[in-house]
Formats: structure tokens, C-alpha cells, sequence
């Protein structure tokens, strides 16, 4: 007997996908996530605009992201162009890049993978029993947006960070305040760690590639190696390693590594940091173990990295001397480079090429959904055997926690569209 | 019986979601909403969503780009007592239509990557599809819109149109001028309502929310190519970035 599971509109995952399966006998035979989102064909529409107007437009790629899509094309543009920036201008764009990553993962967390755990239909349910619990979320979330907003000076789509630095720096009582504020919220973003790992996942499992981001042979969010315990690629040869491909029931592109699907995100960098103490304990009163290769965690490695991030967030605001953030002329010339960073859900690609003028004439964008994509359908098709005996309702419910625990970002995973310039 | 609810539906369709996130990062004021207002359809937040209840206001988000998007939007406009163009996307297409004043190399390319993605290649705002209550411009919006919005719609009144450009809020701000710098700037010709926030941030209006009433478009179009010393394609470009759809912006960018 043939049957059909079809979810017409995951919801609360930003964009808009379907999930179909099919399964003959008891096996299951197919599975696509069927992205449905329009495409914008964002590597096309670059084509022929300045470098000055480049990161204004990539961060309407994504309204969750915006600032990673931002930083990307800056550093990029930099490359390409030769120009260095200084210690305090690189250090600026790494805390706006933690205030991002911090921003898109309690936006998950809190308003859209949370009501899952309390069998609650919506954040609007929630609020109406666990007032406390959201509370918490909108602390945490009004934090990263205070980072946002002092460096890049609004909330969604950043104003200040541009080619050659910033047109405007935080000033140093600004910073002073962040820093305060910093600190009294680190109680917070524990107590999320605690709520996070109380919740039960299914006991499964899947080593595929995990791969992250490393600079000087650590884990970081901006990085210039692309590794996992197996691979080890420099990011100028990102497309060595990936292979980008089209299916074609999907306005996104999917990527593999050969043939192999591959994670990307925030559990993938959490299996490679060191855990402190007061995170281990709350974890091994739960028995949880890092590293973990069960997807349902990286809800609760998104709760430890905004914890171990806001740390970081305090040592850097340390290292800046706003007298040096400014915005240095920057001259264009012809050329090509790419940048790759840890954008909230995992190792975002921007390349491009420049002509002598700085007219963009070739793009490429690669985003962690994309890459992610592959691996989301071949864990739906692993865990779904063990679904099969429960009622139809049930199952989708698994499986769209599944897919939200990802936390896929379809605006993000759409914007393709190969264009082959000679 | 407590007072009767005003039935909420936010709707996207293609865009970055930002101006949804903008609605969430209301935060308290969001909760608070909820006292007036029930939330139909949510789906970035809330499952169950159909498109099968009627609501009293909808705010759309995005552009449509393909038949199928174009029946979504008319189906939530039928569904609709009110419908709110939500942001710059829904308002002029934005940045998704910047393909459509590609040239021909481009354009040919795109046609070929186009069979199985079904674009449209004349990308437009929705009050060119649907008959559109009210806008709420801008790339994001404000929150401050979306509250006033909303609660015009509860006391029963008419949204006001802005009749000043970006220029009046940016003086008010005591902003250097850039135009007089010799930097390229809209605010001149751009619909205010954002508080000059990007020259507040010393970056000059780029016109995400498109162009006031009286705006004198080609004055300015003129302006940045002589008085300025950009070129062609520079100045094309900056009127394209965002509501390069309006007639005004479109006629210049084709002929100007």
C-alpha cells in the first residue's frame, strides 16, 4: 500500500516550504522539502551594480540575517579590492555578527521551536500560560538588538556597516551601557539552557560531515578554513568541496559534499567548543553529551552558543577604540574574492567579481539552508520508520519539529540562479 | 461579555520577512496588541493557517512573482475586510524587482533559468494586482507604523498620507545636508515617516520608501548627474533599488 504524508505549509520556520513523503509497504521511498518561495535571483540582480550598493541589497535577502549577508559582501568587496581594515573595525563587524547570530536564534528559540515543547500551537498560546518562559526570550532578544543597533543603527537590515568600515561608531559610553547589560543577561541565557535541555528528544542519531568554521585553529565565526573531523578545505576552494545542485521540485538549490549530504549550524560549531563548567553541569544533569550528532539538539546548541557568545560579545567590547572606527575611502579595482562566515545557521559563502570600475560582474551566494537541505530529507527519511505506527496528525508533528529544529531559513535558501558569465 | 476581537491576518509572500520580524520585534507591544486584536493566520508563528477565515485587517508582506502567488494574494484580499501593503515589497516590489530592469544579456540569461521557476518578469507592488486600503512603507517599516496602524483601525479612522519628504524629518534631526556635500542623497524626493534614521546614521537616504506625493524626481535625477557627477548608470541604479517600479522612477530609469 502506497501512502502520502504531505505538510502543505510548514509554518513557524522563516519562508514558505511543503514537506511530501511517500511511503510504500512501510518504506519510505521519497521525501522532499518543497520550497515554494519565490525566487529572487539575487546573483543575478547584482550583476552590473557598484560595490557600494552590493551590501545594501544582499541583506534584503534575508530579514532574519541580514547583518551576516552584510559582513559577507564587505569582507568580500575588502578582499577583492585589496584593503585591509583595522583591529577595531574588524572587531566592530565580529560583535555585530554575535548580535545577529544571538537575534536569529531566540527569535527560533523563543517564538517559534518554544510552543513545540508545551504542546502550545503558537507563541500567542504560550504567552497566555508561560508568561515567565517568553519573557525570558524577549530579554535575551532585546539584547541582540541593543548590539545591532548601537553598531549598525537599527534592528533589521544594518545602516552604519559599509565598504571600508563604518559611517558612524558607537561611542564608548554606548558601549559601557552594552557591556553592563551584557553581564546582567548572562543569568538569562543560562536559565535558557536549563529550559532548553529539560525538554526530551528522540534518541537518534546521524554522523554525517559537520562542518564549521576555523580561524587560527579555533572555532570561530569568521574564519578562513572550512573543516569537520574529516575535511580540512581553505574557503577560497569552498567550491572544491561543495557541490551545488537544482531538483527540481524546489525553488532552492541543494548542496552536497560528492555525493554525501552535511550539517551546518549552531550544533556543529558547539560540538567543537569547549564546554565550560556551568553549562556541563546543567547538561550532565540531564545526561546530555557534546559532541552530539542527533539534530534535535541544535535547539539546545543555540542556547549554548548565545550564552558562550555573549561572553565573547564582553571580551570584544574590550578590544574596540571607537577613536579608530571610521570609514576609510576604499579604491576599487578589478577582481574577485570570497568571504565566508558563521551566519546563525551555519557557514554562509559570498563570492564575487569586480571590474576595474567596481561593477559587480560575477556572484555567488551559498547559505547554510542550502547546504542543510539534503540532510534535513535524509533525516526525515531515517526517522521515519519509527513514526509509522503512530496516528497521521502525530507524525507531521515530528516531523515539523524535525525541520524546525533545524531552523531552516527559506528566503535565505531561494535567491539562486546560475548565470554563467564568460 | 468582553469587547468583540478585530480578527488579525499577516500574511508574506516573496520577500526577506523582515517586516513580520519587525511586527515580532515589537515585543511587549506585540502581547499587548493581543488584548484587541486575534491572530487568524500567523504562519511564521502560528500553525493552522489556511487562508479559509475571513479577517478584519491583513497586512501582506512581499511581492508576488508567480500565478500561484498572485491567487494567494487575491484570495487573502477576498478574505479581507481591510488589507495593509506591509512594507517596501508589497508596496513597490523592492529589490525583487530589480531584475526586471536588467539588460538583455541578463535578461536572456534568466529566461533560460526560468522554465521550471515560473517568474513573472514584470514584478510590482500588490495595489497593482488588489485594490490596497493602506501602505506602510519603508525597508523595514517602523514600528511606530504598525502600532499607529493598528490603532487607527480600532478608533474607526482614516490613515493619513505624509505629504513631506524625508528632508523636512532630516533638517528637524539638524543633519548636515548630503546633497550639499556632494554626496547623493533622496531624501529630497523620498516619503517620510522614518525619522531620517539612515542620515541620522550618516548614510544618505537611499529611498526605500519611495517617493512622496509631490516628489520631483526627474529635478533630482537631474541633480545627481550634473550637479553631483554621477553617471548614467549610477544614478539608474539608485533610483531602481527600491521602488524603481512607480512610474515616476520607472520612466527615468527607461528614458531618462
Amino acid at each position: 500500500m502506497v501512502k502520502k504524508i504531505q505538510i502543505d505549509y510548514i509554518t513557524k520556520i522563516e519562508g514558505h516550504a511543503k514537506l511530501y513523503v511517500k511511503i510504500d509497504e512501510g518504506i519510505v521511498k521519497d521525501v522532499r522539502m518543497e520550497v515554494f518561495e519565490g525566487a529572487r535571483l539575487f546573483e543575478s540582480l547584482l550583476i552590473g551594480k557598484k560595490y557600494d550598493e552590493v551590501p545594501i541589497i544582499t541583506s534584503r535577502i534575508c530579514g532574519v540575517c541580514p547583518q551576516a549577508h552584510s559582513i559577507a559582501s564587505i569582507d568580500a568587496i575588502e578582499k577583492a579590492f585589496g584593503h585591509v581594515p583595522n583591529k577595531s573595525i574588524e572587531t566592530l563587524r565580529e560583535l555585530l555578527l554575535i548580535g545577529q547570530i544571538i537575534k536569529s536564534h531566540t527569535l527560533h528559540l523563543y517564538f517559534l521551536a518554544l510552543p513545540d515543547f508545551f504542546n502550545k500551537r503558537s507563541v500567542i498560546e504560550l504567552a497566555k500560560e508561560q508568561k515567565e518562559v517568553l519573557n525570558l526570550g524577549i530579554r535575551l532578544k532585546k539584547l541582540s538588538n541593543e548590539i545591532t543597533t548601537i553598531i549598525g543603527g537599527r534592528e533589521i537590515h544594518s545602516i552604519t556597516n559599509i565598504p571600508g568600515g563604518f559611517t558612524k561608531a558607537p561611542t564608548d559610553e554606548e558601549l559601557t551601557t552594552l557591556q553592563k547589560n551584557i553581564k546582567s543577561s548572562l543569568e538569562d541565557s543560562l536559565e535558557g539552557i536549563k529550559l532548553f535541555s529539560s525538554f526530551s528528544v528522540p534518541d537518534y542519531s546521524n554522523k554525517t560531515e559537520y562542518l564549521y568554521l576555523k580561524k587560527d585553529e579555533n572555532p570561530n565565526v569568521k574564519g578562513t578554513v572550512i573543516c569537520s573531523d574529516n575535511i580540512c578545505n581553505s574557503v577560497e576552494k569552498y567550491a572544491d568541496l561543495m557541490n551545488e545542485f537544482v531538483e527540481e521540485y524546489s525553488s532552492a538549490k541543494h548542496v552536497t559534499i560528492g555525493e554525501k549530504s552535511f550539517f551546518v549550524g549552531a550544533l556543529s560549531r558547539i560540538n567543537q567548543t569547549l564546554i565550560p563548567d556551568d553549562i556541563k553541569k546543567i547538561l550532565d544533569k540531564n545526561s546530555i553529551l557534546f559532541p552530539s550528532y542527533n539534530p534535535y539538539y541544535n535547539n539546545l546548541a543555540q542556547c549554548i552558543e548565545i550564552h558562550i557568545l555573549l561572553q565573547k560579545a564582553k571580551d570584544l567590547i574590550k578590544k574596540i577604540d571607537v577613536g579608530e572606527v571610521f570609514h576609510h575611502k576604499i579604491t576599487p579595482k578589478k577582481g574577485k574574492a570570497v568571504s565566508a562566515l558563521e551566519a546563525p545557521r551555519g557557514i554562509l559563502f559570498h563570492e564575487y567579481s569586480f571590474d576595474d570600475k567596481g561593477y559587480v560582474t560575477k556572484a555567488n551566494i551559498i547559505t547554510p539552508t542550502t547546504q542543510n537541505l539534503k540532510n534535513m530529507e535524509n533525516d526525515i527519511m531515517k526517522i521515519l520508520p519509527s513514526l509509522l505506527d503512530k496516528p497521521e496528525e502525530k507524525i507531521k508533528f515530528e516531523l515539523e519539529k524535525l525541520i524546525r529544529a533545524y531552523d531552516p531559513c527559506i528566503s535565505c535558501s531561494t535567491h539562486f540562479l546560475d548565470v554563467i558569465w564568460e | 461579555m468582553g469587547k468583540q476581537k478585530k480578527r488579525l491576518g499577516i500574511f508574506s509572500l516573496t520577500s526577506c520577512d523582515g517586516c513580520q520580524i519587525t511586527f515580532l520585534d515589537m515585543d511587549e507591544d506585540f502581547l499587548d496588541l493581543l488584548d484587541n486584536y486575534e491572530v487568524i493566520d500567523f504562519p511564521l508563528i502560528k500553525d493552522g493557517t489556511n487562508l479559509f477565515e475571513e479577517v478584519d485587517i491583513a497586512f501582506v508582506e512581499g511581492t508576488p512573482v508567480n500565478d500561484e502567488e498572485i491567487k494567494t494574494l487575491q484570495k487573502i484580499r477576498k478574505l479581507s475586510k481591510k488589507l495593509v501593503a506591509f512594507g517596501t515589497c508589497a508596496t513597490f516590489g523592492g529589490v525583487t524587482a530589480i531584475k526586471d530592469f536588467s539588460d538583455d544579456k541578463i535578461k536572456k540569461e534568466i529566461k533560460k533559468d526560468n522554465e521550471y521557476l515560473n517568474l513573472h518578469d514584470n514584478i510590482k507592488g500588490i495595489g497593482d494586482i488588489v485594490k490596497v486600503d493602506a501602505y506602510i512603507r519603508g525597508c523595514p517599516p517602523t514600528k511606530f507604523e504598525i502600532k499607529n496602524l493598528l490603532q487607527t483601525f480600532l478608533d474607526g479612522k482614516e490613515i493619513e498620507h505624509r505629504k513631506s519628504p524625508v528632508c523636512i524629518e532630516c533638517r528637524k534631526n539638524g543633519n548636515p545636508c548630503f546633497l550639499k556635500e556632494g554626496i547623493a542623497c533622496m531624501g529630497s524626493i523620498t516619503y517620510s515617516g522614518c525619522d531620517s534614521i539612515c542620515i541620522n546614521n550618516k548614510f544618505p537616504c537611499y529611498g526605500c520608501r519611495g517617493p512622496v506625493e509631490k516628489a520631483n524626481a526627474d529635478s533630482l535625477f537631474l541633480v545627481l548627474k550634473n550637479k553631483i557627477g554621477m553617471n548614467d548608470k549610477e544614478v539608474k541604479n539608485m533610483f531602481m533599488l527600491y521602488a524603481g517600479t512607480n512610474k515616476r522612477y520607472s520612466n527615468l530609469i527607461k528614458n531618462g
